[in-house]
């Protein structure tokens, strides 16, 4: 470009100043196509794991996988159903799930009304507190063999080991709702007059529900973990303790079977609370 | 009913050790069914005086006194909330019965009056709606109608206003004279506008910088019904004139306390 003299350079302006647009850019306003839907929704969300699993049924029948370690998945859907026909399965997973529920509700219902009582009374903190600190990082399963010396062997110190295991997330969560409690609720429910009770029954119990159920959540899922740990260690019965022997006599594909069944449970477990999270907790979404 | 502030005290532990005194000799009375606005700088104590109104708060000297006869069947007083302090969790009308809740009335008859005062307060079609689903000065007029179906006998307004915008103060302000005017309940309404002061109030008192005393005690001459066409009044500049002058120096004294660390 020629800027030999101000004349021309003005003229040159005059036609065309910069300018910057901002337009319609379609990339930007594109929605989302059919495929990202599809794989978005419920029942399309499950194809990458089917994709996974069809991966390794082929590399397995092209002979790229071992199979002594990792019998293809239509090898362990056989064991599986075998195992179910046999009637060896559902007792197992009935006596598991009742050592998750009876464990979850020995470590949640004290543990929740324990944190309830440490978010009101800065007493019962301050007595409490430095107890959960100091027992908090000790990993549970440590103390298993203490259990089995207290409770024998049995049911009895597994469900103990699931209990103790859930009663921390409860405790802790249930503390720090009650303490996150909007104070200016509190006042104004005090300004009205309610009594200790009714603040108690009518804002920071219900305040605090969300993060109290946010720790019952965990606690289930740490009572799965706890039982079927416990399982494995010292019990002679449950799918744990068939996951257990299945690979002490190296039957692997009943190993995997049992595997399956165990995150069957949890994705179960995780589900159901979620939805009921969902349910009940819908108006903590969306405030602020 | 006549609320005698009686050469009050008021102050907070300071982290140091030391103490903080926000309110100190305050003596002001509040004839019933008096419009009593009160203005003053930032921090002046004005949230500490409805503490201690709202009993919240208990005096470190003086006392607070409510003479004559309880006429009205709910508290002694409900404070209206500058960020509305609604239970989320909770629908309109069962906030706005909250009051009622606490006396243990049926949930037929709290739900109905809540209903009443909904309608008065032109909210009635978010009755079940959530109080998130609702604008600043939707929620307000919520707070409102709470208050007023509690059945104080004394409304205490924490600067109810100031967290919506200006259009929406306007109508507010407006809702809030023609409902006053229905139930003429004492009101003490804390505010940082002198002209919000001056279109409410029967009095108003200025505040000063910590620790609180009164600056100033005008009584606003216009007459009742009001709206706001006394903005048109020559009286009206004059004395936001003056009150300005008086504030003004309130608020300057208050900012030079605060950055020199008095807070």
């Amino acid at each position: 470009m020629s800027e030999s003299s101000a004349p021309t350079r003005d003229r040159a302006a005059e036609k065309s100043p910069p300018v910057v647009r901002y337009a319609v850019d379609p990339r930007a306003e594109r929605p989302p196509g059919r495929m990202f839907k599809l794989l978005s929704s419920g029942l399309g969300s499950m194809a990458p794991v089917v994709l996974v699993l069809l991966l390794w049924q082929a590399g397995s029948a092209a002979g790229l996988i071992d199979k002594t370690f990792f019998p293809a998945p239509s090898e362990c859907v056989r064991a599986l159903v075998d195992l179910f026909s046999s009637g060896d399965l559902l007792p197992n997973v009935g006596i598991t799930a009742r050592r998750i529920l009876l464990g979850f509700l020995l470590g949640v219902i004290p543990a929740t009304l324990l944190g309830i009582a440490m978010g009101r009374s800065r007493w019962v903190r301050v007595l409490i507190d430095p107890l959960i600190a100091i027992t908090y990082p000790i990993p549970v399963v440590a103390i298993l063999p203490l259990l089995l010396v207290i409770f024998g062997t049995g049911g009895r110190p597994i469900v103990v080991l699931a209990g103790i295991i859930s009663f921390f997330p409860a405790v802790v969560n249930a503390m720090s709702g009650v303490l996150q409690v909007d104070e200016r609720l509190i006042l104004m429910a005090r300004n009205l007059g309610a009594n200790r009770q009714q603040i108690l029954w009518k804002i920071v119990l219900p305040g605090a529900l969300p993060s109290i159920f946010a720790g019952v959540r965990l606690a289930a899922g740490l009572a799965l973990l706890g039982t079927i740990a416990g399982e494995f260690l010292a019990a002679s019965d449950g799918i744990g303790s068939m996951t257990w022997r299945y690979w002490q006599i190296y039957q692997i594909d009943n190993m995997y079977a049992t595997l399956a069944v165990i995150a069957a449970m949890g994705f179960v477990l995780t589900t159901v609370t979620l939805r009921v999270q969902r349910r009940f907790f819908g108006w903590t979404e969306g405030q602020k | 009913m006549r609320i005698e502030i009686d050469n009050v005290a008021k102050g907070y532990p300071r982290a140091d050790g030391t103490r903080l005194s926000v309110v100190e000799n305050l003596s002001i009375a509040i004839e019933p069914q008096e419009f009593v606005c009160v203005i003053g700088p930032s921090g002046c104590g004005k949230s500490t005086l409805l503490g201690l109104l709202g009993g919240l708060r208990r005096p470190d000297s003086g006392e607070i006194r409510f003479v004559g006869d309880r006429t009205a069947g709910g508290p002694l007083t409900s404070i209206v909330w500058q960020d509305y302090a609604l239970i989320p969790w909770r629908s309109i009308v069962d906030n706005v019965a909250f009051g009622l809740e606490l006396r243990r009335v049926s949930a037929g008859r709290r739900r109905e009056i809540a209903r009443e005062y909904l309608t008065m307060m032109g909210i009635e079609a978010f009755a079940d709606a959530k109080p998130h689903e609702l604008s600043g000065g939707m929620r307000q007029r919520a707070g409102i109608a709470r208050a007023l179906a509690s059945d104080p006998e004394v409304l205490l307004m924490d600067e109810p206003f100031a967290a919506v915008d200006a259009q929406t103060r306007t109508l507010l302000q407006d809702e809030l004279l023609q409902v006053w005017s229905q139930h003429r309940k004492t009101v003490l309404f804390i505010t940082h506008s002198i002209e919000e002061a001056l279109l409410l109030a029967d009095r108003i008192i200025v505040l000063g910088p910590r620790p609180t005393r009164v600056v100033e005690e005008i009584r606003v001459p216009f007459a009742r019904p009001r709206d706001r066409d006394v903005e048109l009044d020559p009286r009206f500049t004059e004395l936001k004139r003056h009150l300005w002058a008086q504030l003004r120096d309130a608020t300057l004294a208050a900012e030079w306390a605060e950055v020199k660390g008095e807070r």
